[in-house]
């Protein structure tokens, strides 16, 4: 099974409700509560699941400066990333990088002493829409990078929370919830459900 | 009630052998209490004989603590099994009698043996009386052996009652008549010392004399009536309170299990209520105690709309991202490419 079935799979179904979003979002990012529980997994997934499901280009951006786990993934070097986007050293369109699919493409960043600067973030991310059909964002996790993860909130269409089935904690989560409340409600991904949730929530929607 | 549910459902193993380790062997010995006991028991009609020749009257302050011989016999009955004489004196004229010879601590064993009595009046003037034993037979033999204890006791204690008084005054007699012979062989001394006319001292002895012996004669004959008077009393009051004691049903040896339902209900009871509270007890901790997101309904709790999106568990979680990334990422990324195809 290859990346893009696997990923259409797993993640088609997300995919397919982003894409027909009668809210229109085309900038979606992916947080988790802690960390660990498959945040950067669903929104690599769906971005493939989402070039499979649509000609258009889809852009995954790896803001996830605690642990760019794509970035390292993608094993570029000395390529403009999102903070030289941000600090305005390099356009958009310099320091995107290809993948194997065709219409997927990644904006990689890398772990920093200091943190970018986001004032240059909403131009950034309207850029990347304009570029894209669809703009997805692997974000740090909210209680760990709640300042920057709030920052992305506020300008980007919508973003899930995804929770990992027995490992993230009631209570954990709706601290995160609740932290994030104020700038916009949030949609939780459940990761790692058992298949009856699956099955069960596929006939639902049936 | 969702989280119960989903932690019975995953800790069913463990719940399953908590069940079954107090479940089996609660039933098993439910099942064994019913099928090893054997019942036997005797009924008894108690009456008081007639009150007449009772001590007191209307204004003994005693008559209101009178209570029905029914319950009285029964609490007697009760008495008398506290006591280990009384349990030996039964247990020597059973087949028990040699499981006792051999027994090192008596205590427990008559513990046991008091355990299995029952004494219960059944109303005012009926009393019954019932063993539970573990082999059929036994329990017949302990009931007609506690009966006819009980019964030797009362025949004991009434010739004691009655044999008191009249050795009371039996010695009391004897010493009398032992006075009245001294006093009489005294006058007749007397009298054969000094023959013919008196002078008033001698006089005066012999009149003394004579009075003594009169008086020990009074005394022998007033002790002569008490005794009489006394053994009849003690008669009377014998039957006064007496009780007439008629074993109606006589207890009967058993060949099947008899009694034992109600302890082996107990005990089956208290197995299943035992082992359904351990569950009840396992499932609500595990239940608190476990804060994780277990499924779509713990997300519905925090958001009412539910899960956007649902990915089911894959065998290959650990590594997924990795697995995704080395499918869909190039090996290694020129920056003159990219700049091409975004051209």
């Amino acid at each position: 099974m290859s990346a893009i079935e696997l990923a259409s799979d797993l993640y088609g179904t997300i995919a397919a409700r982003m894409h027909n979003s009668s809210a229109g979002e085309r900038s979606w990012g992916f947080t988790s509560t802690t960390g660990e529980e498959g945040a950067t997994s669903v929104a690599l997934g769906t971005a493939l699941a989402l070039t499979s499901l649509q000609s258009e280009r889809v852009l995954l951006i790896d803001a996830n400066w605690l642990s760019p786990s794509l970035s390292a993934f993608a094993r570029t070097t000395n390529r403009p990333d999102l903070d030289a986007c941000l600090r305005s050293n390099a356009r958009l369109p310099e320091a995107l990088v290809p993948t194997r699919v065709p219409t997927l493409f990644l904006l990689t960043s890398r772990a920093l002493a200091t943190e970018s600067p986001l004032g240059l973030l909403p131009a950034v991310v309207a850029e990347a829409t304009a570029q894209f059909r669809h703009v997805l964002v692997d974000l740090p996790p909210i209680l760990r990078a709640t300042a920057l993860v709030m920052s992305w909130a506020a300008v980007l269409g919508q973003f899930a929370v995804v929770v990992r089935r027995d490992k993230t904690r009631r209570a954990v989560l709706k601290r995160a919830l609740e932290t994030v409340a104020p700038i916009r409600e949030p949609v939780v991904v459940l990761n790692g459900a058992k298949i009856d949730d699956h099955k069960g929530r596929a006939k639902q929607r049936g | 009630m969702h989280r119960y549910v989903e932690s019975a459902r995953r800790l069913w193993p463990l719940l399953a052998l908590v069940l079954g380790l107090v479940w089996l062997p609660g039933l098993i010995a439910a099942y064994t209490e019913y099928v090893t006991t054997f019942e036997s028991a005797a009924t008894v009609w108690v009456e008081r004989a007639s009150t007449q020749y009772s001590v007191g009257g209307a204004n003994d302050p005693s008559l209101g603590a009178h209570v029905s011989p029914g319950p009285e016999q029964a609490e007697v009955f009760t008495q008398l099994l506290q006591t280990n004489s009384f349990l030996e004196e039964v247990v020597n004229v059973t087949s028990l009698r040699s499981i006792f010879a051999a027994v090192l601590d008596r205590e427990k064993f008559f513990g046991e043996i008091r355990k299995r009595f029952k004494a219960q009046a059944l109303g005012t003037n009926l009393v019954r009386v019932s063993y539970r034993a573990n082999e059929p037979g036994i329990a017949a033999e302990m009931v007609s052996a506690a009966l006819a204890a009980r019964e030797s006791r009362v025949k004991a204690a009434r010739i004691a009652a009655t044999t008191a008084s009249i050795t009371f005054y039996q010695r009391e007699y004897e010493i009398a008549q032992k006075q009245s012979l001294t006093s009489q062989r005294e006058l007749d001394s007397f009298n054969a010392t000094h023959t013919g006319r008196l002078s008033s001292g001698d006089e005066y002895q012999q009149n003394q004399l004579r009075l003594a012996v009169e008086v020990a004669l009074g005394r022998l004959s007033d002790l002569r009536q008490r005794l009489e008077r006394g053994a009849v009393s003690t008669a009377l009051l014998d039957l006064a309170e007496s009780i007439n004691f008629q074993v109606i049903d006589r207890p009967r040896a058993e060949p099947y299990p008899s009694g034992g339902t109600r302890g082996a209900t107990l005990v089956g009871g208290v197995a299943l209520a035992g082992g359904f509270v351990l569950f009840v007890i396992i499932v609500a901790v595990s239940a608190l105690l476990n804060d994780k997101v277990d499924g779509i309904e713990d997300v519905r709790e925090l958001l009412a709309a539910g899960p956007f999106g649902i990915v089911p568990k894959v065998a290959t979680t650990a590594n997924l991202s990795a697995t995704l990334a080395a499918g869909s990422f190039l090996p290694a990324t020129p920056s003159s490419a990219s700049e091409r195809r975004t051209a």
